[in-house]
């Protein structure tokens, strides 16, 4: 059994696929596997799912008979990772060659770790950085907090609080809130930008704008707890 | 390679006719042939006509190195070719080598030609540059203005238009054929005619030339240096009776005088090669010398920098030499348009436009769109499309798909990080990066190849990738048209699977080339529209229009 299960959904990212499992490939660290749940692409992601699952027999690929939405599809592969742990990953990311290897370093005595991430163009030149802070009720306030491509946790954390089936957009920072409600305890590795992370016109954050500002609004009224006191 | 121990070393001739008082250079002259590295040579003084003084100063040099074979003759006056003809009678080297009393070599030009005659001993000639004082000690180098192909090599069709060989280049004895004693200027040349006649391949001449990374071009080294022009000397190129001189060389080799000049500067291979195709004289920029040519053909109207002036002086030139009556043609080729929007301003436009048609000059444009983009900026064109050197005949597609990028870093048109981009995108299609002189590696599913040539290749490609800031009728994709390929580009080429600059795009047109199979239509379209009869044609009706 792995150590680490590198769970990928993705859809219709033929362009930028071979990047980002590329990158998992190239990890220091081996003991690894990944599972790519395609959520019905029509591009000709198949090709490099082929290639890549024949390079490579830690590679599996799920087929979702069609469109599931982002948060169903990472649950589909969450629970077939045989991981101790989960790395998340998108198809449009690149982690660093020893994402995997530091984390596993830094995870220890706490459930989930997340680090900083380089921002990137579509063709790879650095354009900026993201130093998030610390996982605190006061942070979370104001900001995500947890670059969510750059988060791994412990398998079981996934599976007891998984992400939220009908959410397309900021399934990523309910599934923040949902642990941090739970009580799992966050680390942030220091000093490192352990990913890199595309920005473009497909990015969610840019073309579904208005739907992230509604699911935002929602949360914020679900988890008063954390945006209301004082 | 010479051997310095080897008693049958080679031997040169270096035969110097002196007329008159031409013998003030000789201190330098001997001083430097006293310095060359290579000493198996002996010099043939000829003074063309009765010289006391001449014959006082050279037994000067006689005394002074006296390990140096200096032999001497005084003929009957009759001009520099018969003097040399009668020093190559006395010679007894293998090589012969004329040079005149300003001519001096460098001191390891004798060991270099030697070695090469030794490893080449197909050739009967080698030539290369050489430099010209041009006061205070400076020099520039002349001689390299001939057109050099990708591997170095030079077609010598060039040679009927022109002389760039000087005749101080060495000759085997058994090779030469003599000066001609009637021919009073341009003497080189026709010396050189007796070797290259009558079909002008070459292929007893040996280029000198090297690959100069730094420059990304291929050039000589230098051999000697001369002495600037005398004036008022014959070898002075006076404009005065050019047209009979030149042509009095032409006729000794049975050359006509064609009706069409080709001329170029950023395409020179292309137009020697039009030239070729045309039975026309190629002439390489800056000209011009008067003419009786019917038509002055500028192959590529570059406008960046300084180029603007030395293209617009092609005609300025001739109208100033009052050569108008003669047809000014411009056909503009690659990315002149994009380089004449984007490179000057809008104002310079106007004045091209308006010196274009004060002068008459007949623009041609090589496809619709680029006719349509010169139509944009007020000018009119005509379509003439003009044949890459070689079309390929259909042939089977190699078994694994595959992608062939044209990789030149120089231009920066060539989008060479998004296509390496691209390329790593789609790790299971083998990509060829080909065109750039300094990569030559694996890397993954891409490989750089450096620079090819296409025919070793084209059945190892499936696809050409072509996505450029800006083309004309672009030769590459349509070699690979007609060798039955596909062509991914956002050129809209007719046959192209089409795409635009965005990377998910590329990779889908990609992707549909790989899935397509090949319409024959596309190759024969091509064959029919880039037939260089049709070319020829062309050209020859726009000489004929009034």
């Amino acid at each position: 059994m792995p150590k680490i299960s590198v769970v990928m959904p993705s859809y219709n990212r033929d362009h930028y696929l071979a990047d980002a499992v590329k990158s998992v490939i190239d990890q220091t660290l081996k003991d690894w596997d990944m599972i790519i749940v395609d959520d019905g692409s029509t591009d000709h992601s198949k090709e490099l799912y082929n290639y890549y699952t024949k390079l490579d027999k830690r590679i599996k690929v799920i087929y979702l008979p069609k469109n599931m939405g982002i948060a169903y599809a990472r649950n589909v592969g969450n629970k077939e990772a045989q991981g101790e742990f989960i790395a998340v990953m998108d198809s449009d990311d690149i982690m660093n060659p020893d994402r995997l290897e530091i984390s596993l370093k830094k995870i220890k005595k706490y459930d989930a770790v997340y680090s900083g991430y380089r921002k990137v163009s579509p063709d790879l030149d650095d354009i900026g950085y993201v130093d998030p802070p610390e996982l605190t009720k006061d942070a979370l306030k104001y900001d995500q907090v947890v670059p969510h491509p750059t988060l791994m946790a412990r398998k079981e954390c996934f599976i007891e609080h998984p992400y939220r089936n009908e959410l397309r957009v900021n399934d990523d920072l309910a599934l923040v809130l949902d642990w941090y409600t739970a009580g799992y305890r966050f680390k942030k590795i220091e000093n490192d930008l352990l990913m890199a992370y595309r920005e473009h016109a497909g990015s969610v954050s840019i073309s579904k704008l208005k739907e992230v500002q509604e699911v935002t609004e929602a949360l914020k009224k679900e988890f008063k707890g954390i945006y209301e006191e004082d | 390679m010479s051997n310095p121990f080897d008693p049958k070393l080679k031997k040169f001739s270096i035969i110097t006719p002196i007329y008159g008082e031409c013998y003030d250079t000789l201190d330098k002259f001997f001083g430097t042939l006293n310095e060359s590295e290579y000493q198996e040579f002996e010099v043939i003084v000829v003074f063309d006509g009765e010289n006391l003084k001449g014959e006082k100063e050279l037994k000067k040099y006689m005394k002074k190195y006296p390990e140096m074979d200096i032999k001497s003759k005084v003929i009957e006056h009759g001009g520099a070719p018969k003097a040399r003809n009668e020093g190559a009678k006395m010679a007894t080297g293998d090589y012969l080598t004329f040079l005149d009393p300003d001519v001096y070599l460098y001191s390891d030009t004798l060991r270099f030609w030697a070695d090469k005659f030794e490893e080449h001993p197909e050739k009967d000639v080698i030539w290369g540059l050489y430099d010209i004082l041009t006061g205070e000690g400076k020099k520039s180098t002349i001689g390299g203005s001939i057109p050099v192909d990708k591997d170095g090599q030079v077609d010598y069709y060039a040679l009927k238009a022109t002389n760039y060989i000087s005749g101080a280049f060495p000759v085997r004895k058994e090779a030469f054929l003599g000066w001609d004693e009637s021919v009073k200027s341009l003497q080189d040349w026709a010396m050189w005619h007796r070797l290259l006649r009558p079909d002008f391949t070459g292929e007893k001449f040996l280029y000198i030339c090297d690959y100069n990374p730094k420059y990304k071009v291929w050039v000589g080294r230098s051999f000697f240096v001369t002495e600037p022009i005398r004036h008022g000397g014959i070898s002075n190129d006076s404009h005065t009776n050019w047209i009979d001189r030149l042509g009095y060389v032409k006729s000794l080799s049975d050359i006509p005088y064609p009706e069409i000049c080709v001329t170029s500067q950023g395409a020179p291979m292309h137009a020697l090669h039009v030239a070729k195709k045309l039975e026309a004289d190629y002439l390489p920029l800056p000209q011009f010398k008067p003419h009786k040519y019917k038509m002055v053909y500028l192959l590529g109207f570059y406008t960046a920098g300084q180029s603007l002036q030395s293209h617009v002086s092609v005609f300025d030139d001739q109208i100033k030499m009052r050569a108008m009556e003669g047809k000014k043609v411009i056909h503009f080729i690659g990315t002149d348009v994009w380089q004449l929007r984007h490179s000057i301003s809008w104002q310079m436009i106007q004045d091209i436009k308006n010196w274009l048609k004060m002068n008459k000059i007949v623009v041609l444009s090589e496809v619709d769109y680029i006719q349509k983009e010169l139509s944009d900026l007020g000018i009119k064109s005509e379509v003439v499309p003009i044949p890459p050197q070689k079309l390929y005949e259909p042939m089977p597609l190699p078994k694994e798909f595959s992608v062939a990028v044209y990789d030149n870093p120089s231009q920066n048109m060539y989008n060479e990080k998004l296509m390496y981009n691209i390329a790593k995108a789609m790790p299971d299609i083998k990509f060829y990066f080909f065109g750039n002189n300094e990569k030559k590696f694996i890397d993954g599913n891409i490989e750089h190849l450096g620079w090819i040539n296409l025919d070793d290749y084209m059945d190892k490609f499936s696809c050409n990738l072509r996505v450029t800031t800006h083309d004309g009728l672009p030769l590459t994709p349509i070699q690979f048209f007609t060798a039955g390929r596909h062509v991914v580009s956002n050129v809209p080429l007719k046959g192209a699977i089409s795409t635009d600059e965005d990377r998910k795009n590329i990779i889908h047109a990609i992707r549909t080339a790989q899935t397509t199979p090949i319409d024959p239509k596309v190759a024969q379209y091509y064959r029919k529209e880039l037939d260089f009869n049709k070319y020829v044609k062309s050209i020859r009706r726009i000489l004929c229009q009034k």
